[in-house]
């Protein structure tokens, strides 16, 4: 039983997103993006292991006021020892939409793909809705991005150069961040950090101009 | 699922950030060193050479003019 529910940030975003390599330059995209946007990304790779997993999940999910949900990784994982479908993503959606019908809190939820119409046949459940379709691109992770949230800069709307601009410089820094931090992939909490803490600062820097 | 939502709130600060993302002295004083030596540094788009047979500097590509220039003069040299 969960005693006390989590505070919500009205900035924050949950990302529901594949962790694998593949993955890596709309993972960049994504955190550049929202940041750009002045939004707050959480992710599950900041929860520490342990026991609880699940109910630490769902208090991220709950304190959150966006989550986005990239469907576009649901397939078969060939790694061994199993070859099985990918549950983690829609699972993740799942939550997030329970949160949204039976919680008290309003919580804005989007899906992302990549292809259109595949939603239908992985999720028929979700017919009716509209994803966002990125087609596996940083340029339309941007685009979706600014499509899903709207924010009014001094000089107009934010535009998707000005986010890729963000996204190029955390891609050119983040092997920089590898090396110091020693870790293995981008997708390990410490690298999250950084790679949050760089866009901002890059972020900051194209405003500035 | 939402279509479309209007941000309104300020953005998070770099202070708020570090307080958001639990940040060390240490990783700050990293991210700031990565961006001062991200900074693009002004470098000339030529380089200075010296004539064959000559002490004299010139600017690279400029000995013998550059583009439609040089293309005309050599054409108008062969004619000759």
């Amino acid at each position: 039983m969960r005693a006390k529910l989590p505070e919500v940030s009205e900035k924050s975003v949950f990302l529901n997103i594949p962790y694998d390599d593949r993955f890596r330059r709309l993972y960049l995209a994504y955190i550049s993006g929202l940041i750009h946007l002045d939004l707050d990304p959480h992710a599950t790779i900041e929860i520490p292991g342990g026991k609880n997993r699940l109910d630490k999940i769902l208090d991220l999910i709950v304190s959150c006021r966006y989550s986005i949900h990239d469907l576009s990784r649901v397939e078969l994982d060939r790694n061994p020892p199993f070859t099985a479908p990918r549950f983690n993503m829609p699972f993740e959606l799942g939550l997030a939409v329970a949160s949204t019908k039976l919680g008290s809190r309003p919580h804005d939820w989007f899906v992302f793909e990549t292809v259109h119409r595949r939603i239908s046949k992985s999720l028929s459940d979700l017919s009716g809705t509209d994803p966002n379709i990125h087609h596996g691109t940083v340029e339309g992770v941007m685009r979706e991005l600014c499509n899903s949230f709207e924010r009014k800069s001094p000089g107009g709307r934010v535009s998707v150069a000005e986010m890729l601009k963000t996204y190029r410089a955390v891609s050119r820094l983040a092997p920089e961040i590898l090396r110091k931090t020693r870790a293995r992939s981008l997708f390990e909490a410490s690298v999250f950090r950084l790679i949050y803490s760089v866009a901002q600062r890059a972020a900051d820097a194209q405003k500035r101009l | 699922m939402a279509r479309s939502v209007l941000i309104t709130t300020p953005r998070l600060t770099w202070d708020e950030t570090v307080e958001r993302l639990g940040l060390s002295k240490a990783e700050q004083k990293f991210v700031t060193r990565l961006f001062e030596e991200s900074k693009p540094r002004r470098s000339a788009s030529y380089a200075f050479k010296t004539r064959p047979g000559s002490s004299r500097l010139v600017k690279s590509g400029t000995r013998n003019g550059s583009g439609i220039a040089r293309k005309t003069r050599n054409r108008a040299s062969k004619a000759a």
